[in-house]
């Protein structure tokens, strides 16, 4: 900026350091000592020990629940982002949709999104008690069997997706719902005076527009996905045994219930490998979009 | 006539279409919202009532004795009144901070200016999942464990937050910014009384956000806080997770109590919710 007096060398500076300083207080440092840490063989009890690729190579070879976590997350993000895209897609052309009460809707559809991770778990558990949940209650009343829906296996994993879905799939219906927004009026036009019903406007004018917002959709529910902590944490606590035990929680009871520094910081790196390339792929989608 | 016909004939498909849309809009609301008025309703049952098998829908007695009991029996005042510490001071120090280091990011030509943004934006890929053991290390280090500062601190700098402000910033005329140091402004003046005014939607989008963050925070607070005085009101809640818990009268009147503000929060701001989302894609 050409100015007549420079008094400002600094002042850049000045203005960015508070936010810079606790970045790299509270991320790169973190960051960059988390890649130490995984090298080291770490106990509450002696100084750690440098040790090189072991801890990967344990992880790898030797830990089942390692493995076992890593088959829960695989399970778990098939499940929870082929739901989302699929979901948001028709909950975002729904809420496009020139009904009455429309506000209302869009609200009702988003709620979810503004409740926490534990509310969220709570409320389910409420609904999906054993004994005294209404499901049970309701399935019952149907003359059906009660299920023990979060002592089971198999159904604890379901219902981690479908309360996960449930909590934010508001908020991927409003990315589409704005995707849908941007697609030009006339070009519905000009196909329905090609003759094109609902299905053929929606084939041939609202998924090929869509498909940059669909990439988002998918991106950021993959991200979200592995990281998903909370919820299911709350829900299941990763249980029955570790039937819904996922990757971060392997990480958080490695580092804070169990004193394995050294096995946390090794799955935090595999979890950020995967996080890292999502992320630039992301990017360079990006990138690609605005140079088409 | 000729002219209309067509028209009701279109009309009379739109209804078959908009039945069926009114009717996938009817079940998605009733499946995303009842769970939420269940809880809302339960919480006004008797203790006996809540286990009643078949259930009632609505309470046979309107009772508010677990709102009065949940108060006394748990330290609900004190989680609460922890929480909206967390989200207010969190929340200011976010947005200072934020603005800040957007302005001098987009308002200054300096030496490094693209590779700090760009540092900042690849925190991005880092988060607190990947590096929750250091950063609880750094924390304890340096005496920031088990207090509200702890959870404070370490994600109040958004790369989001910035990211955001700086792109609203960019649409600031410098000619603005120019003139105001023709006039003797200093610099932090500019900030603050030319550039931070202008940026209101923006920092409004950003509020909301930052509210709902550290409102609902789970992890972070998870892994900070082990002192009962101490806990936000997550933490609170969370302690009654399990099928084992014999208190669903007194949890579900805490939950109920525990959504009301960010029920709130919502109906006045929603807006800004709304727009921030659609626009940038900023988590929910």
């Amino acid at each position: 900026m050409a100015s007549p007096r420079r008094p400002y060398r600094f002042t850049p500076y000045f203005f960015l350091m508070p936010n810079v300083a606790i970045f790299v207080i509270f991320i790169i440092a973190p960051a960059a000592y988390n890649f130490f840490l995984s090298l080291y063989r770490t106990s509450p009890f002696r100084p750690p020990v440098f040790v090189g690729p072991e801890n990967f190579l344990y992880l790898l070879r030797e830990d089942d629940l390692f493995w076992r976590a890593m088959r829960n997350i695989l399970v778990f993000v098939v499940g929870d982002v082929t739901l989302i895209t699929g979901l948001s897609v028709l909950v975002g052309v729904l809420l496009n949709q020139d009904v009455r009460y429309r506000g209302f809707f869009r609200s009702a559809f988003f709620y979810p999104v503004l409740l926490s991770p534990v509310v969220v778990a709570l409320v389910w558990q409420w609904i999906l008690n054993n004994q005294f949940g209404v499901l049970n209650a309701v399935l019952q009343g149907l003359g059906l069997a009660r299920q023990p829906w979060l002592l089971r296996a198999d159904w604890a994993m379901f219902w981690a997706i479908f309360v996960h879905v449930w909590a934010t799939l508001g908020f991927f219906a409003l990315i589409v719902l704005a995707g849908l927004q941007a697609i030009p009026a006339a070009l519905y036009e000009a196909v329905r005076i090609d003759g094109a019903g609902r299905w053929g406007a929606f084939r041939h004018v609202t998924l090929p527009l869509l498909m940059p917002t669909l990439m988002v959709v998918l991106i950021l529910g993959l991200i979200r996905s592995f990281e998903v902590f909370d919820h299911i944490y709350v829900l299941t606590g990763g249980g029955p045994g570790t039937a819904t035990l996922l990757i971060v929680q392997f990480i958080y009871r490695a580092a804070f219930q169990l004193d394995q520094f050294g096995l946390a910081a090794a799955a935090s790196l595999v979890l950020f490998v995967v996080i890292f390339t999502l992320t630039v792929a992301q990017y360079l989608f990006g990138r690609w979009r605005e140079s088409v | 006539m000729t002219s209309v016909k067509p028209a009701q004939r279109r009309n009379g498909q739109v209804d078959a279409a908009t039945i069926a849309a009114y009717g996938c809009l009817v079940l998605g609301t009733a499946v995303m919202f009842l769970p939420v008025l269940w809880i809302v309703l339960s919480s006004f049952k008797g203790l006996n009532e809540i286990y009643r098998i078949p259930p009632t829908f609505l309470p046979e007695h309107w009772i508010t004795t677990n709102y009065s009991g949940a108060l006394e029996r748990f330290p609900f005042l004190r989680y609460l009144t922890n929480s909206v510490v967390v989200t207010l001071v969190a929340t200011a120090i976010t947005l200072a901070i934020n603005s800040m280091a957007a302005f001098a990011l987009s308002k200054y030509r300096f030496p490094g200016r693209d590779a700090i943004f760009l540092v900042i934006l690849g925190t991005l890929m880092i988060p607190l999942q990947v590096i929750m053991l250091p950063v609880y290390l750094v924390i304890a280090k340096l005496g920031m464990a088990n207090s509200l500062w702890g959870i404070i601190i370490p994600p109040s700098a958004t790369p989001t937050g910035v990211f955001l402000l700086r792109q609203y910033m960019l649409t600031i005329p410098d000619e603005l910014i120019e003139a105001a140091r023709m006039d003797g402004a200093g610099e932090f003046r500019i900030y603050w009384q030319v550039v931070l005014p202008l940026a209101r939607p923006a920092l409004a989008v950003l509020t909301v956000f930052s509210i709902m963050w550290r409102w609902n925070d789970f992890l972070w607070p998870l892994i900070v806080i082990n002192q009962d005085r101490l806990f936000t009101l997550q933490l609170g809640l969370a302690r009654f997770r399990g099928e084992l818990v014999t208190d669903w009268h007194y949890v579900l009147a805490m939950t109920v109590l525990s959504i009301v503000p960010i029920t709130l929060v919502f109906a006045v701001l929603q807006r800004y919710l709304v727009s921030g989302i659609a626009t940038t894609g900023l988590k929910g």
